[in-house]
């Protein structure tokens, strides 16, 4: 029986043991090619730059190389060839974007494919510069400074909205502020657009910084009628929303879920859809929900996931002062920084200033220090003393996430405020016969090159302006400007806008 | 003797099992074709619920008073190969239970009536065919809404296909009715419950049609929108009504959730 069982067993071993030889008898050097010359980035201009790039190749075997050369727009999609030579000379008209720029190269004799991919940046000369929104008083246009090496300004493009696109926009500026990740059908399919959302009293224009064409008006920005347009007008990111303000009425478009960039139905103050007006003056961030003030009834309201009723602050415990129906009308608010909560809320709060006026005893004015916490907002006052250089403040820059100071302009004076002692103090002498028109704390920190922390001083002298961006010491102006933009019309506000500005960059655009 | 035969019939059957495995083949559809009903016909990869289509709604109430006919399309396939030549297949109509049924020739054209039997035809090359349900429109409709069940045949050209999918259902009338993309999900999650009131509502305060088409055609943002433009409209005509707010034909309050 024994002697029956191994061979048996043998026998079904052989049987299952039969496999195909699929082994490779080739001993031969495995091919080595390499690529260089190829950088791992590449910026251009479109309509402007020819990119030239000439690869070395070398390979341990014979060689006869096929080359190409392709774009691809984006992660996916399918490679456009732009060459089938070796050395790539490619006049660039791609649309301004971020495109993967891919050399492919095979060994026809031995089949072996070698690929180096590498980042291109296309450019328009409108991607990158000081933008500068401007009004005479009637119609409003944008002078762009171009930053062609670092921060400084080269070279002026005046009036370059009107020059691209033939007539200016209808109004005067009410505000100034940037998208990049805002839908439209601007290059064909639905797609994000870096866009540029400049606000007057008469329209709301959406213009894509790539070749600084009109997108959207108020005509094509809303779904439904048309709003009725007037100060004050503007758009302002939200944490899951897009906010469009129209004469104080509120409008959004959710960023939460699939959107073409259209601005929906207005917003209501309550159940009972009674009247309000917001305040252009707002404490909101891409991760919180917004602080805005309702000057109609005195009131702190926010906005939860763009929907379709305004929300009234609760007061939070230890508040000095009701969210309610205050008595109260905002002169100026804005966000002074954001700040994450762990476990267990795994959220964030915001925290911001505020210069109130009392309705019913205009001399009474205060400034207040918002902390929010999703819907419940806690307000500590201090009241500012006739005295004081606030008091009769007529412009305002709070500085975003760095000293704890207030700028503000009183008899076109530049003052400071230090938020923690109240000690004021003047920073700039605004030369005489110039009237200040903004003031703004703006900070870049994406390339070493172009970096600035500069408070920015926009003043208006006749019919020209004059922007002065100042460096700071420790919270104190350098005695002269770093920077100076002139140019025609009157400035009520700026950007600086390069292909790594991202829409939450720059937090107050006012 | 006899334990020797038995290892041997061991080993031959595994050795059998061993070199019996072989991929195994493919059998193709080689009977007789099948009909049943689909989904509308649309790029590879859509997905559709199961019963999606399987009751259609039409109403003349968009038409002016010169349209006495309208045509409903369902969508019929067949399983099997495609023919070099039209084939016919049959439909019959149903009785459905606890519904006023429609009467063939007066409420609608009768699928075997000479003027419209050529119609049902899978034509040359094709697997699919829109299925067309001709119906008439009669004073009655005025008043009340008729249905009528269709049901795929067996005949000389086709075997019957699934079975839960050899049927479809028409409901039809001259009133405002709902459409069908006012679903229950539209219902739960946009515009509350449906009535003819709110649905008339809809109608007079934009302007639109609000018919299936429309509503089908709608984008996210435009349901958001206009849900939010319903609401808001609601409060202030229920405002300018303080006496009267806007009921539905049940007497409830409307509302867009």
């Amino acid at each position: 029986m024994k002697h029956l069982h191994i061979p048996a067993i043998s026998l079904l071993l052989l049987v299952l043991a039969c496999t195909k030889d699929k082994s490779n008898y080739d001993y031969s050097e495995k091919e080595n090619i390499e690529i260089k010359g190829v950088l791992d980035n590449y910026s251009v201009i479109t309509l402007k730059d020819t990119l030239r790039i000439n690869p070395e190749l070398t390979s341990n075997k014979d060689t006869d190389m096929e080359y190409r050369w392709g774009l691809y727009k984006g992660q996916v999609g399918v490679m456009d060839t732009i060459s089938y030579t070796k050395n790539l000379s490619h006049p660039v008209k791609e649309s301004a974007g971020n495109y993967i720029l891919v050399f492919y190269t095979r060994n026809k004799k031995t089949g072996v494919i070698k690929t180096k991919q590498s980042g291109l940046s296309v450019n328009t000369r409108f991607t990158r510069g000081w933008y500068i929104a401007k009004d005479d008083g009637a119609d409003s246009d944008l002078d762009l400074f171009l930053t062609p090496n670092n921060i400084l300004a080269e070279e002026k493009l005046e009036n370059i909205y009107s020059t691209v696109n033939g007539s200016k926009l209808a109004g005067n500026i009410t505000n100034l502020s940037f998208l990049s990740a805002y839908y439209t059908y601007d290059n064909g399919p639905l797609e994000r657009t870096r866009t540029l959302m400049v606000s007057t009293d008469k329209d709301i224009n959406a213009i894509g910084i790539g070749r600084l064409n009109l997108i959207r008006n108020k005509q094509t920005l809303f779904l439904g009628d048309i709003p009725e347009m007037g100060a004050p007008n503007a758009v302002i990111l939200g944490s899951s929303a897009y906010y469009g303000l129209a004469k104080g009425q509120l409008y959004s478009i959710s960023t939460n879920s699939l959107n073409s960039g259209l601005f929906g139905s207005k917003t209501r103050r309550n159940s009972s859809n009674a009247d309000y007006s917001l305040s252009l003056f707002n404490s909101s961030s891409d991760a919180t929900n917004p602080v805005f003030f309702d000057n109609t009834s005195s009131t702190f309201v926010t906005l939860v996931n763009a929907g379709s009723t305004l929300t009234e602050f609760s007061d939070a415990a230890g508040t000095k002062m009701p969210a309610r129906n205050n008595n109260k009308q905002v002169l100026f608010m804005a966000l002074k920084y954001i700040e994450y909560q762990p476990a267990p809320k795994y959220s964030f709060i915001s925290k911001g200033y505020g210069v109130l006026q009392d309705k019913t005893n205009p001399s009474l004015k205060i400034l207040s220090y918002l902390e929010q916490d999703e819907s419940s907002l806690k307000i500590t006052n201090d009241t500012i003393q006739p005295s004081s250089k606030l008091f009769n403040a007529t412009q305002y820059a709070l500085l975003y996430e760095d000293e704890n100071m207030l700028y503000f302009s009183t008899d076109n004076q530049i003052y400071s405020r230090n938020l923690n002692n109240g000690f004021e103090q003047l920073q700039y002498a605004v030369p005489a016969g110039e009237e200040v028109t903004f003031i703004r704390h703006h900070t870049y920190t994406s390339e070493a090159a172009y970096a600035f922390n500069f408070v920015i001083v926009g003043t208006r002298k006749n019919d020209q302006y004059i922007i002065r961006m100042f460096k700071k010491s420790s919270g104190n102006l350098e005695s002269t400007p770093y920077q100076v933009l002139q140019g025609k019309g009157i400035a009520r506000g700026l950007l600086y806008i390069a292909p790594s500005v991202r829409e939450d960059t720059y937090p107050n655009s006012f | 003797m006899k334990s020797g035969i038995f290892s041997i019939t061991i080993c031959c059957l595994f050795a059998a099992v061993a070199i019996s495995c072989k991929q195994d083949q493919y059998y193709l559809f080689n009977h007789k074709a099948r009909l049943q009903f689909g989904p509308p016909l649309n790029p590879p990869g859509t997905s559709y619920p199961t019963f999606m289509d399987t009751l259609k709604s039409a109403t003349f109430y968009y038409y002016d008073n010169s349209k006495m006919v309208d045509t409903v399309y369902f969508d019929i396939y067949t399983i099997g190969k495609p023919a070099s030549k039209d084939r016919k297949y049959t439909l019959q109509v149903y009785e459905l239970p606890g519904v006023e049924n429609a009467i063939a020739g007066q409420h609608y054209v009768a699928f075997d009536d000479a003027s419209v039997k050529d119609l049902y035809v899978i034509k040359p090359d094709s697997v699919h065919a829109r299925v067309p349900v001709i119906i008439k429109r009669t004073p009655e409709l005025k008043n009340k809404s008729l249905s009528l069940g269709i049901r795929v045949k067996e005949d000389e050209n086709f075997e019957l296909g699934e079975s839960s999918k050899l049927w479809r259902k028409l409901q039809f009338t001259d009133r405002l009715s709902r459409p069908d993309a006012w679903d229950e999900f539209a219902s739960q999650y946009y515009w509350g419950p449906y009535s003819v009131a709110k649905h008339q509502y809809m109608i007079n305060v934009t302007g639109f049609r609000w018919d299936n088409q429309y509503m089908d055609e709608l984008s996210d943002e435009q349901v958001r929108y206009y849900r939010s433009f319903f609401q808001t409209s609601l409060i202030e005509y229920n405002k300018a009504h303080p006496d009267a707010p806007l009921k539905d034909e049940y007497g409830e309050p409307i509302n867009f959730l």
